[in-house]
């Protein structure tokens, strides 16, 4: 049955077929598959000839591992069909003078091709990210769970709005800290993670996977701020800046800012990094890091930066910078920080009592301008929708005291 | 005696009070269940919009969530708002939820609630510092019962990583100390940073990175002493730099370590891709040739733990190739059948493997690796 379903179809397709994914003549080799592997993609898998399933590590479990009837057979003839498929793409493609079409039949051509789907699934760290299926593939597997989890993170964590207003993520941004050996603090950060000092110490390793570069140098600014800074004087919190880099030059392959490159590129730095180091008995504070997409050069530079105390809202709106992506990490006292401020030269940490006090916040030294303030036009249409609520309000205790 | 004229008549009951009690308003015979009348349940708001309110104070009580509470307040279990900030209260919509009406405690005077979506929070702090040094340092010292109770075992964690990392230092110093001749400093120096490189090879970095990363640390270590002032001048940091630079690149072009903490010889790029592919041809051809010899298994063993050529991630792959748990059948003389099972001799490998075209399970002997 399965063999005159195989004949008939060949038959149908005739000399067509051509064997448009196996050429690497016009596409590039990266999207096929490394040799050893090819032959157990595209070969059946019989006991006989001893290799058996790669997924299958013990040795006699292999030997017993039939593959299911027919699979073999259906796979070379949908492999057929696609590749067809896939070949009238690539001759459209011969024609088309329209950069954002051209990009359009590249994924097409290639999305069903089980090569870059097999290396998309696993070798997804080395994927060469000049070739759009590529990113169109990593793009979604990003948006499927690692987006999701930054997203989260970054509304129950209100980095957003307390930093700035809103995100709309369209890179994927990741950091780790290379000094670290202890195997905890090992690889990419999850956002939001709570990181000791000492994880902390030195300048992160940010990787900016931008899904909208296609193959083109891009100006990008990194800035680290925390927002839970105490103000004494206002008895509220500020934001300071502990890391800034402007200017920097990034691709689909070159993606990565090692702190090893920054250190002969000094003009880029606009603030020297500085771990965050918090307080005993004070709430956590959080390091977020935001990624920017730059329009043009930017002409900030260390002096431009006078202190630490720092306004990224305005900074983003003078310097005209679009964010793309952002990152946060959380810490607390611990043990390690006081032998961190002492690295970086800082004076004691401070300490507070354990419990709060009922100090109002002093508005004469707040350094933020109120926007939502009453003035002669609002307060009218207020106090009669606080009146009207505080009217159910009172409702309320008249029925319980008349029942 | 228990009776009604004894508990109403304050001269006759316990508490010496009257007990309030209402008039029937509807006729008391034959009604069974409209005599279940509560006293109220004091119910509403207790603070009022534009009122100021502490931490804890009571705003509203209700059944129910009539009100539901807004920013800077919290619901009780039985939907009693309260404050948690100091303010002034606020009776609100919010248009996230229009079908709702919010009480919340606005931190200043002069603000509405709620805040645009898109604004940041305004937070009040509200610690207390602690100016005194030494009541300071009491309050940092003190610990959580957690982190108190976990102090042994970390003591001792550090107490075991201290004496393997000297037990490291020391081994390196002692191979310097013979192999090349460095002086004393120079000997302390290297075996610092070659056990950093070797820290760095066991959290699965290359060779190349772990250097990368080490020169870099002590680098940015170096930029931080300099901006703290512990250089007399700017020359004298770019000269202990320079030499840091000079003395690193000459290690690592004589001596490099692996990810097990071993030293050897460096191998420079070029010789260690041509390495690795003569290994591989080499146990390639062993695994075709001597696969059933004996002294099989330490040849390749040697092979794949050639300091320096194959890191962890590759020697577990080799040796899963060429180093298999169960020689492949399908090689001639790995297998041999046994049709009589009295003529086995003792301390043989016996296995019975199952034949597909056969379809019977005979039994083997098995030959293991040697």
């Amino acid at each position: 049955m399965i063999k005159t379903i195989q004949n008939k179809s060949i038959k149908s397709l005739g000399k067509r077929f051509v064997r448009v994914w196996a050429d690497t003549s016009k596409r590039s080799s990266s999207l096929n598959v490394a040799e050893d592997i090819k032959s157990s993609l595209f070969n059946e898998i019989t006991p006989e000839n001893g290799n058996g399933a790669a997924s299958i590590p013990d040795y006699e479990s292999k030997l017993r591992y039939h593959s299911p009837i027919g699979i073999h057979e259906a796979f070379e003839e949908s492999y057929k069909i696609l590749s067809e498929d896939a070949n009238v793409k690539y001759q459209q493609l011969e024609k088309e003078t329209d950069p954002k079409k051209i990009e359009n039949l590249q994924i097409e051509a290639e999305q069903y091709n089980p090569e870059v789907l097999y290396n998309a699934e696993f070798n997804h760290d080395s994927l060469n990210k000049t070739q759009p299926i590529y990113r169109q593939l990593l793009q979604k597997k990003w948006q499927d769970k690692d987006l999701m989890i930054l997203m989260q993170r970054l509304e129950t964590m209100h980095v957003i709005p307390d930093t700035l207003p809103t995100l709309n993520p369209t890179a994927d941004v990741k950091i780790k800290f290379n000094h670290n050996t202890d195997p905890r603090f090992i690889g990419w950060i999850e956002p939001g993670t709570k990181l000791p000092a000492f994880a902390v110490s030195q300048p992160p390793t940010i990787q900016i996977n931008d899904f909208e570069n296609k193959n083109q140098d891009e100006l990008y600014t990194v800035l680290l701020v925390n927002p839970d800074v105490p103000d004494l004087h206002a008895n509220t919190y500020q934001t300071n800046l502990h890391y800034g880099l402007v200017n920097i030059s990034l691709n689909n392959i070159n993606d990565t800012i090692k702190p090893q490159w920054l250190l002969n590129n000094e003009d880029c730095i606009i603030q020297d990094y500085l771990p965050l180091t918090p307080f005993k008995n004070l709430p956590y504070q959080r390091a977020c890091l935001w990624v920017f997409k730059q329009n043009g050069r930017s002409e900030v530079t260390k002096k431009s930066i006078k202190s630490r105390s720092f306004d990224i809202g305005k900074f983003v709106t003078q310097n005209n910078l679009n964010p793309i992506g952002a990152h946060l990490w959380r810490q607390e006292f611990d043990r390690s920080v006081n032998s961190i401020r002492e690295m970086y030269g800082l004076p004691k940490g401070e300490v507070f009592l354990k419990f709060r006090h009922d100090e109002p916040i002093n508005t004469e030294f707040l350094r933020i301008e109120l926007p939502y303030k009453f003035n002669n036009e609002n307060r009218h249409k207020y106090e009669k929708q606080a009146s009207e609520i505080e009217a159910v309000a009172e409702k309320e205790h008249n029925e319980s005291e008349s029942n | 005696m228990l009776s009604l004229r004894n508990i109403l008549e304050p001269s006759r009951n316990v508490f010496n009070t009257f007990i309030q009690v209402r008039g029937a308003k509807k006729r008391a015979v034959g009604s069974r269940t409209n005599n279940k009348d509560s006293a109220g349940r004091r119910l509403g708001p207790k603070k009022h919009e534009g009122n100021f309110v502490k931490p804890g104070e009571i705003i509203m009580r209700q059944r129910g969530t009539k009100i539901h509470p807004g920013d800077n307040v919290k619901i009780g279990k039985d939907h009693t708002i309260y404050a948690v900030e100091p303010g002034y209260v606020r009776f609100y919509y919010d248009p996230f939820h229009p079908l709702r009406k919010y009480v919340g405690v606005a931190l200043t005077n002069d603000i509405m609630l709620p805040k645009p979506h898109f604004e940041p929070r305004l937070r009040r702090f509200g610690y207390v510092r602690v100016s005194k040094a030494l009541e300071a340092k009491e309050i940092e010292d003190s610990m959580s019962r957690k982190e108190e109770l976990a102090q042994p075992r970390i003591n001792q964690m550090k107490e075991a990583t201290i004496e393997m990392e000297n037990e490291f230092k020391s081994k390196f110093r002692n191979y310097l100390s013979k192999e090349t001749k460095m002086n004393e400093k120079e000997v302390t120096e290297a075996s610092e940073r070659l056990y950093k490189i070797y820290q760095l090879l066991k959290s699965n970095m290359s060779l190349s990175e772990a250097r990368e990363q080490c020169t870099f640390e002590t680098l940015f270590n170096m930029k931080l002493n300099y901006k703290k002032g512990e250089y007399a001048n700017e020359q004298e940091y770019n000269l202990s730099k320079n030499n840091y630079i000079q003395f690193s690149e000459l290690l690592d072009s004589k001596i490099a370590v692996d990810f097990e903490g071993n030293l050897y010889n460096s191998i420079n790029v070029k010789s260690l891709d041509k390495l690795k592919t003569e290994i591989k041809s080499e146990l390639e051809n062993l695994y075709t040739n001597e696969i059933l010899k004996t002294g099989y298994k330490s040849k390749v063993e040697n092979l794949i733990k050639t300091p320096g050529v194959f890191n962890e991630d590759e020697q577990t792959k080799l040796s899963y190739k060429y180093l298999p748990k169960v020689i492949p059948y399908h090689i001639n003389g790995s297998i041999t059948k046994i049709n009589d099972l009295k003529q086995v001799p003792k301390g043989s490998n016996l296995k019975q493997i199952y034949d597909e075209k056969s379809k019977s399970a005979n039994h083997y002997i098995i030959k293991t690796l040697g």
